[in-house]
């Protein structure tokens, strides 16, 4: 476990890309319930007529909360 | 090579929704399905799709099947441009955490935002695009190219 502080390597530029890792899809996948008959149009149109609200708040909410 | 945008969630979501900015994402995701541009994400936005979501279906602005079905769909969208190598999905690591823990205190970021921040830094992204005005301005702080999707670019 490193005892140096992050924020100067972040500054410093050492936390490198390549020490990020890539998350597998099958994580996402299996969260996947249904057909998958609907499409991306489909969510659009219903959150278009009910949400008239910014998502962009929403999860600015969630995260000050 | 090419672009790499890291998505905040406040950015992912106009895909998705038709609000202030959308027209942005609808051209990132159109040039990303292209394969002009690769999308990044980390694990922590597909949690708060859901959260937000669970947020409008808890005020009864959709239903219990919208709800299912939106997230769905989106779910769906993440895993097809994944696989097509067009969308990355990073972890967040403990070091990322760790690194997070700085942020929260002198910058003054909540949690989230301060993980956000340093995956987009190790995820090698070119830009971050958010729609939060605070956020982005530490994301330049750190010397990382931003875009408030919010505003023109």
């Amino acid at each position: 476990m490193t005892t140096v502080r992050i924020d100067s390597h972040i500054q410093s530029g050492h936390i490198k890309p390549t020490d990020s890792s890539l998350v597998p899809v099958e994580i996402v996948r299996s969260m996947i319930r249904g057909d998958g008959i609907y499409c991306v149009k489909d969510a659009r149109m219903i959150l278009n007529s009910r949400f008239k609200g910014k998502f962009s708040d929403i999860v600015h909410e969630i995260r000050n909360e | 090579m090419n672009k790499r945008f890291f998505l905040d969630t406040s950015a992912f979501f106009k895909e998705y929704h038709d609000e202030e900015g959308s027209d942005h994402l609808h051209g990132i995701f159109e040039q990303a399905k292209n394969g002009r541009v690769i999308l990044c994400i980390s694990i922590i936005t597909i949690s708060e799709v859901l959260n937000a979501l669970d947020k409008i279906r808890k005020r009864r602005i959709i239903s219990d099947s919208e709800c299912q079905i939106i997230a769905n769909v989106i779910l769906s969208d993440i895993v097809e441009l994944t696989e097509q190598g067009k969308m990355e999905i990073h972890e967040v690591k403990p070091f990322i955490i760790r690194a997070s823990w700085d942020l929260i205190l002198t910058n003054h970021l909540s949690a989230i935002d301060a993980i956000q921040v340093i995956t987009a830094r190790v995820s090698s992204a070119d830009i971050f695009l958010a729609a939060d005005r605070y956020l982005l301005s530490q994301m330049q702080e750190i010397g990382l190219k931003t875009w408030n999707v919010e505003e023109n670019s």
